[in-house]
C-alpha cells in the first residue's frame, strides 16, 4: 500500500507540474480576463445593477475552460508516453499497469481540480468585489462541477487508449458538450424520430455521459437554493459509477495495448 | 496550447475591430449592415434574427427566475402560464408562487428524475421591481444583434417603464429604438403610450405622435390599409382605439 | 537456475500474429557479467529485452530474471532499464525526473535526493540538473536515461542502445561507469550496434538473426586471436547464420 501511495504521489505531482508549466491555465485566464473585463465594464442602455449576466458568462467560461483542461489533461496521460517511449522505462519499474492507470487518473483529476478551484476562487472574488454573496448552492455547484471534471478526465483517458489523440478529443468533446446541452431532451428527440434512429437516441440517453446532471449554473445565478441531498448524492454516485466503468474499460485497453 | 489561446484572443479582438470598421464604412451599403447596428449585427450577419430572438428568450427565462419555459424538464407547472406571458399585454405576474413541481404525471426514469430535481427550482420566482434590470443586458444584446427586433425594443421599454419604474431608462430605450426603427408603427405607438401614460399626460403630443404614425402607415400602404401586414394592421387598429380614447372627454374615459 | 544466474531464458519464443519475432531463444547471464546483445534491425533484440522486463510474455518457453517472473513488480524493483531513445517529460528537470522515478520505485524522498545528487554527478548532468528536459540535447537525454536506470541501485541493468547520441567523452565516462558497476557485482545486458564499444565492455555476446541466437559466447572466443575485429566477425557470423 505504501508503494502504491508513493507511486500515486509521484504520478499526481507529474500531472500537476505538466499542467501548470504548460501555461494552459494561465492562457485561459488571460482569455477569461479579455472577455470578462469589457463585459463587466459595459452598461446596457446605461442601466446599472445587472449582475446575473456577468455571473452567467463567468460560470459558462469556467465550464468551458474546465472541460478544455479536463479533456486535454486526460487525453495526454498515455499517448505521449507511447510517442516519447517513456512508457517502457516506466513499466520496467515496479509498478503494475493498474496502479499506473489509477495514479495517472488521480493526477489528472487533481491537477484539473486545482485549475477549476482557481477559476471558482477568482469568480467568487469578482462576485464579492461587486458586493454579491454566496449561499450553500455554490459549494454544491463546485462539488458537482468537480465530479463532472473527474468524469470528463475518465472519458478522455479511456478514449485515448483506443483511438488517436485528435479523434479522442473530438469525440469526447462532442459527446460531453452535446449531453451537457441536449442530454435532458434526448427522450423528446427519441419520440420525434422513428426507428432505428430512435433506438440510437435511446441508447445515447441510457449510456451517454450525462454532463447535464452536474450543471448547477441556473441555481447559482438565480439563487434557487441547493438541491436535495438525495439528488446530490445520486449524481455523485452516478459520476462514481461512470468513472469506475470507464477506468475498467481503460484498464482492459491498457492491458491489451501492444508494447 | 497557450499560443492557441493567445491567438484566439488576438483573433477575437481583430474580428471585433474589423466588424466595427465594417459598420462605420458600410452602413447603408450592405443589406445586413444597419447604421448604428453595431459589431454584433455585422458578425451575426443573416443569423442575427435568430440570435436576437434567442437573446430575448434568455431575457424571458431571466424573468422566470432562470427557468427555460420551453423546457419541459425545467418546470413542472400545474397551470397554464401562457396567459401571463404576453409581454404585449400587462404583466400582472405574481411576485412569487410555489408549484407542486414533481407531483403526479408519468413515472420518471432515473435520469429524468435527476434532471427534474437539478434543473428546476423548488419555487417559481419572477423578477420584479428594480431586480428586473437583470433582463436588460439580454435585451441590449438582442437589439445589438438585430436592431430591427421591435419586440426586443418594446419589451425592454416595458421592463424599464412598468417593472423597474425607471422612466429615464425607458426614455433612453425608446429614443434609441426610434433612431434605429424610424418606420416602426409599434415603436411609435409605444412612444405615444409613454407620452400619455408616463406621468406626462400630454394628450396633444400623444395625438400628434399617433396621427404621424397613422400617416406613416398610410404612406406605407398607399392608402390601402388592407395591404398592411397583419401586425401593422393590428397596431393601426389599436392606435385608432387609443386615439379615440384620449379624445374622449376625461369623464367618459 | 543457479544462484549465480541473473537471467535465464529457455526456449523463449514470441510471435506477433504470423511473425515470430523471437524463436526458441535460450541464454543465460550470470552475476557480475556484461553481455552484449548484437543483431541487425528486426533481429528480435528489443522483443527479447521487453520479455526480460516483463513488458511482453513469451508465447513459448520461459524467461526467469533474478529468480522470478519479470511481470512481477517485485522482480522489476531490482532491474534498471534504459530505452534506446526516450524523450523524457519535457516539463520536468533532471532532478525532478529522478524524483518522479524514485517515487515510482517506492523510494523515500530523502534516499531519492541523495541518489539523484550522486547519479547526476556521475552522468555529468549536475550543472544542468535544474534545466527543463525539453532543452536537453539527445546525448543529455541519454545520460538522464542512464541516471534513471541506475536510480534504484539495480542488480540487473538492461540497456537498449546506450551509446546512441553520446559524444566521445561521454562514451568514455559511460564505459567507466559500467565497469565500476560490473566490479560491484552488477550484471549488465545491453543491445548495441556499436561493435567497438561492445568489444571494449563485454564479457560475452549473443548475436541475433531472425529471432534466433546465431552465436553466444565470450567476446574473446568470437574475436579469436585478436587480429580480426568484432565487426568482421559479426558479419561472418551473420553470413553463416546459425553456425555458432
Amino acid at each position: 500500500m505504501r508503494l502504491f501511495i508513493r507511486q500515486a504521489k509521484a504520478l499526481v505531482k507529474l500531472s500537476f507540474v505538466e499542467l501548470w508549466r504548460r501555461n494552459d491555465v494561465f492562457a485561459l485566464l488571460v482569455l477569461a480576463v479579455a472577455l470578462m473585463v469589457p463585459l463587466s465594464l459595459s452598461s446596457p442602455f446605461g442601466a446599472a445593477g445587472a449582475s446575473r449576466y456577468l455571473d452567467e458568462a463567468a460560470i459558462l467560461l469556467i465550464w468551458g475552460f474546465s472541460l478544455v483542461i479536463a479533456l486535454g489533461t486526460g487525453s495526454r496521460l498515455f499517448p505521449p508516453e507511447f510517442e516519447s517511449r517513456t512508457i517502457y522505462p516506466l513499466l520496467a519499474k515496479p509498478i503494475s499497469r493498474g496502479a499506473l492507470l489509477l495514479g495517472k487518473y488521480a493526477g489528472a483529476v487533481a491537477a484539473s481540480w486545482s485549475a477549476l478551484l482557481l477559476f471558482y476562487a477568482l469568480f467568487a472574488g469578482s462576485v464579492l468585489l461587486r458586493g454579491g454573496s454566496f449561499s450553500s448552492e455554490l459549494a454544491q455547484g463546485v462539488v458537482l462541477h468537480m465530479a463532472f471534471v473527474a468524469l470528463a478526465v475518465a472519458v478522455s483517458l479511456a478514449g485515448s487508449l483506443v483511438t488517436t489523440p485528435s479523434a479522442n478529443l473530438a469525440i469526447s468533446g462532442i459527446a460531453l458538450v452535446s449531453m451537457f446541452f441536449f442530454g435532458r431532451r434526448l427522450p423528446e428527440y427519441a419520440d420525434a424520430v422513428s426507428a432505428p434512429l430512435s433506438w440510437l437516441v435511446d441508447l445515447a440517453y441510457a449510456v451517454g455521459p450525462h454532463a447535464e446532471f452536474f450543471d448547477m449554473r441556473q441555481r447559482l445565478i438565480h439563487g434557487w437554493g441547493a438541491v436535495d441531498a438525495a439528488v446530490f448524492f445520486a449524481v455523485l454516485l452516478y459520476a462514481a459509477f461512470y468513472v469506475a466503468s470507464l477506468l475498467g474499460f481503460a484498464a482492459l485497453a491498457l492491458k491489451r495495448k501492444r508494447l | 496550447m497557450n499560443r492557441i489561446a493567445v491567438m484566439a484572443a488576438g483573433c477575437a479582438i481583430a474580428a471585433a475591430a474589423v466588424a466595427v470598421a465594417v459598420v462605420s464604412v458600410s452602413a447603408g451599403r450592405l443589406p445586413q449592415v444597419v447604421k448604428g447596428g453595431g459589431a454584433l449585427s455585422v458578425a451575426f450577419a443573416d443569423a442575427k434574427t435568430t440570435i436576437s430572438s434567442a437573446m430575448v428568450h434568455k431575457a424571458d427565462s431571466y424573468f422566470h427566475g432562470g427557468i427555460d419555459m420551453e423546457c419541459n424538464e425545467c418546470h413542472g407547472h400545474d397551470h397554464d402560464h401562457a396567459a401571463e406571458h404576453d409581454h404585449g399585454a400587462e404583466h400582472d405576474h405574481a411576485g412569487e408562487h410555489g408549484h407542486g413541481h414533481f407531483e403526479g404525471g408519468e413515472a420518471l426514469d432515473p435520469w429524468r428524475w435527476i434532471n427534474r430535481h437539478v434543473r428546476a427550482p423548488e419555487k417559481h420566482v419572477h423578477l420584479d421591481g428594480k431586480e428586473s434590470v437583470e433582463m436588460m443586458p439580454w435585451f441590449w444584446a438582442a437589439v445589438r444583434a438585430d436592431p430591427h427586433n421591435v419586440d426586443a425594443w418594446t419589451t425592454a421599454w416595458y421592463v424599464a417603464y412598468k417593472m423597474m419604474k425607471d422612466h429615464a431608462l425607458a426614455q433612453r430605450v425608446l429614443d434609441e429604438a426610434k433612431e434605429r426603427n424610424p418606420d416602426s408603427l409599434e415603436i411609435a405607438f409605444t412612444e405615444a403610450r409613454f407620452t400619455y401614460d408616463g406621468g406626462k399626460g400630454d394628450s396633444a403630443a400623444t395625438e400628434r405622435i399617433l396621427e404621424n404614425a397613422l400617416s406613416m402607415a398610410d404612406r406605407k400602404c398607399g392608402g390601402r390599409f388592407s395591404e398592411l401586414s397583419e401586425r401593422d394592421a393590428e397596431t393601426c387598429r389599436r392606435m385608432r382605439e387609443y386615439l379615440a380614447d384620449i379624445r374622449k372627454p376625461s369623464a367618459a374615459r | 537456475m543457479t544462484a549465480s544466474e541473473v537471467v535465464r531464458i529457455e526456449g523463449a519464443s514470441r510471435s506477433f500474429g504470423d511473425v515470430k519475432a523471437v524463436d526458441g531463444l535460450s541464454l543465460t547471464l550470470n552475476a557480475g557479467e556484461v553481455m552484449g546483445f548484437l543483431g541487425t534491425n528486426g533481429a528480435g533484440k528489443t522483443t527479447t529485452i521487453k520479455m526480460m522486463l516483463g513488458l511482453l510474455r513469451p508465447t513459448e518457453g520461459s524467461v526467469v530474471v533474478l529468480g522470478g517472473d519479470p511481470t512481477d513488480p517485485s522482480v522489476r524493483a531490482k532491474i534498471g532499464y534504459m530505452p534506446e531513445i526516450a524523450y523524457y517529460y519535457p516539463y520536468l528537470n533532471a532532478r525532478e525526473l529522478l524524483s518522479f522515478y524514485g517515487g515510482i520505485c517506492g523510494m523515500d524522498a530523502k534516499t531519492v535526493r541523495e541518489r539523484a545528487d550522486e547519479l547526476l554527478e556521475a552522468v555529468g548532468l549536475a550543472d544542468a540538473a535544474k534545466r527543463p528536459l525539453k532543452t536537453y540535447s539527445k546525448g543529455m537525454l541519454q545520460r538522464a536515461g542512464i541516471a534513471q536506470a541506475l536510480l534504484n541501485d539495480p542488480s540487473l541493468l538492461v540497456l537498449d542502445e546506450p551509446f546512441t547520441g553520446l559524444d566521445p567523452l561521454a562514451r568514455i565516462h559511460f564505459r567507466e561507469l559500467m565497469r565500476s558497476l560490473r566490479d560491484r557485482g552488477k550484471s549488465i545486458f545491453f543491445s548495441s550496434h556499436e561493435l567497438g564499444e561492445t568489444e571494449l565492455l563485454c564479457d560475452k555476446v549473443a548475436v541475433m538473426k531472425n529471432g534466433r541466437a546465431v552465436y553466444q559466447g565470450p567476446v574473446r572466443q568470437l574475436a579469436g586471436d585478436g587480429e580480426r575485429n568484432l565487426e568482421r566477425l559479426f558479419l561472418d557470423v551473420l553470413e553463416k547464420g546459425g553456425a555458432a
